[in-house]
């Protein structure tokens, strides 16, 4: 038998978890956006970022699953390795199936039902992503995968160095998110980085896939030398 | 006899505490061992290592002939009942039961119920909403089912009364002579165990004290009951472990074995001689008061 097919039955056991909760707390987010566009009936148009909600969902997921089975899973004789991939194995389905559905509202909401007749734009935010169906789908996939595992890798960090592993990661990133931001603001970079990232959309995706990537890589590392 | 397990010179350290210190011993197939010693005597790390859930600081631990770690080949032979086993919150019997068959390939799923029907366990019931003793009956069932040519028990009834121990007792013993297999228990509810046990491995302070057959540690030490003043002439030059006195009656358990020519010599003194049983001498020799000052080594 595939030794990582347990670990997939372990994460499938509750499929809330990663199909079911991400749907149930975007799909309120939507009919609440939907009941205010309606109440608002502005014609020009209401985007609202209620999809930020299953990204989050998402993230925090990707940190909570680790922390309820990894130790789990190796105390029923499960290895590190098959662990890793089979939960990586789980993020992509995921990851995969909520973007195709994402892509198929998003593709109703902005070519079929113009904003579900009151011209919300909640799944379809910039025109730069739905050029195509696919490219569509790529990018939800993209920033759901990165999410998750980036949640994933963050719990890594506290499985393997504990306390003072979390101590050290929140500090550096705290460090490094200020003065990125400070460099940002003293050299005027703001703008010139969002028209970069509106202008190429393809190689933010693609950036975001290099760092899940790296993700991926470190959080299978941590694993490695893992204890319970 | 092949050798399941062979640890050599393992040491394991938390920062300046050295939990595990300098073990080695072998485990052999197809025995019951008792892993016994005082909380905190290194048990559970050591069987974390066997199980590469931990890493030993240095040393060297085979099991199947392999190194453990990350190893497909020797960890899906073992089954390992850990006290703490953590379940993922929304869990409920029945789901970690169905993942069994998967997990461990000698898995017999009909006598799994049989035994949950034994405990009394509700399926349907989330982990997290058990009782201690439930806990533990759960871990008995996967460990006793899952038939791992390894099976390693810890603590595995914390919680329980005395029917549920029973039980585990009768079903270990029956199951293990249907299908032989290697078992470690760790516990230290010695007397308990003291009938199933073959070997023992006794740890006190991270070292491994005692590593023999179950009737030669029986064999190692004797009490003799008689009044004090008898007593200190037949104790003299010999290696006392434990004296309790009641009045004028005093009661000393000795460290050597019995000899024809000592229990001839005790009779005529009028002293009695009594076996100690497994849970009195280990008691004696993990107890770390001043008194115990004998080389246990000799």
């Amino acid at each position: 038998m595939n030794p990582i097919s347990p670990v997939i039955k372990i994460h499938l056991k509750h499929k809330l978890t990663w199909i079911g909760m991400p749907w149930i707390i975007l799909l309120s987010s939507f009919f609440i956006n939907l009941i205010i566009a309606f109440l608002i009936g502005d014609k020009a148009g209401f985007y609202t970022g209620g999809l930020v909600s299953i990204f989050i969902y998402m993230f925090v997921a990707g940190m909570v699953t680790l922390n309820q089975t990894f130790s789990f899973s190796l105390g029923l004789s499960v290895r590190r390795k098959d662990y890793f991939f089979g939960t990586l194995t789980v993020i992509v389905m995921a990851s995969i199936l909520s973007a195709i559905v994402l892509s198929l509202l998003s593709y109703l909401e902005s070519s079929v039902t113009s904003g579900w007749g009151y011209n919300l734009h909640f799944f379809s935010l910039l025109h730069s992503f739905d050029a195509n169906s696919f490219w569509q789908f790529w990018i939800f996939f993209v920033v759901l995968i990165n999410t998750s595992l980036s949640g994933f890798v963050i719990s890594g960090i506290f499985i393997r160095f504990g306390w003072p592993g979390m101590y050290i990661f929140f500090l550096i990133a705290a460090i490094l998110l200020s003065v990125i931001t400070f460099a940002c603001t003293y050299f005027h970079w703001w703008s010139t980085l969002f028209h970069w990232v509106a202008d190429h959309p393809n190689m933010l995706a693609f950036d975001l896939l290099i760092l899940s990537l790296i993700y991926a890589v470190l959080s299978y590392l941590f694993l490695r030398k893992a204890t319970v | 006899m092949t050798n399941i397990i062979e640890v050599n010179q393992l040491t394991k350290s938390f920062g300046s505490a050295t939990t595990v210190n300098d073990v080695s011993f072998t485990i052999e197939e197809g025995k019951i061992y008792g892993l016994l010693g005082r909380n905190g005597a290194g048990k559970t790390t050591i069987m974390n290592m066997i199980t590469a859930q931990l890493f030993p600081t240095s040393g060297e631990i085979k099991v199947f002939g392999e190194a453990p770690y990350e190893n497909q080949s020797v960890l899906r032979q073992i089954c390992f009942i850990k006290e703490g086993q953590q379940y993922p919150h929304l869990f409920r019997i029945a789901d970690v039961l169905d993942l069994c068959p998967s997990l461990f390939p000698n898995w017999d799923n009909e006598y799994a119920y049989s035994l949950l029907e034994e405990y009394k366990l509700p399926v349907k019931r989330k982990i997290k909403k058990l009782s201690r003793g439930m806990l533990s009956s759960v871990g008995i069932v996967i460990g006793l089912a899952s038939r791992a040519p390894l099976t390693i028990f810890d603590e595995p009834y914390l919680g329980l009364d005395a029917v549920a121990r029973g039980i585990f007792y009768d079903r270990l013993l029956e199951d293990y002579a249907k299908h032989p297999r290697t078992i470690i228990l760790s516990t230290h509810l010695i007397d308990e165990v003291s009938r199933m046990l073959e070997h023992v491995l006794l740890l006190d302070q991270g070292k491994l004290i005692i590593n023999e057959e179950v009737d030669a540690i029986r064999g190692r030490a004797y009490t003799a009951i008689g009044s004090a003043k008898i007593m200190d002439s037949f104790m003299s030059g010999k290696q006392i472990l434990h004296q309790e006195s009641m009045g004028s009656i005093v009661s000393t358990t000795v460290f050597e074995p019995l000899d024809k020519q000592t229990r001839m010599e005790a009779e005529e003194l009028g002293l009695e001689i009594t076996p100690v049983s497994l849970q009195q001498l280990i008691i004696h020799l993990t107890n770390n008061t001043p008194k115990r000052k004998v080389d246990l080594n000799q």
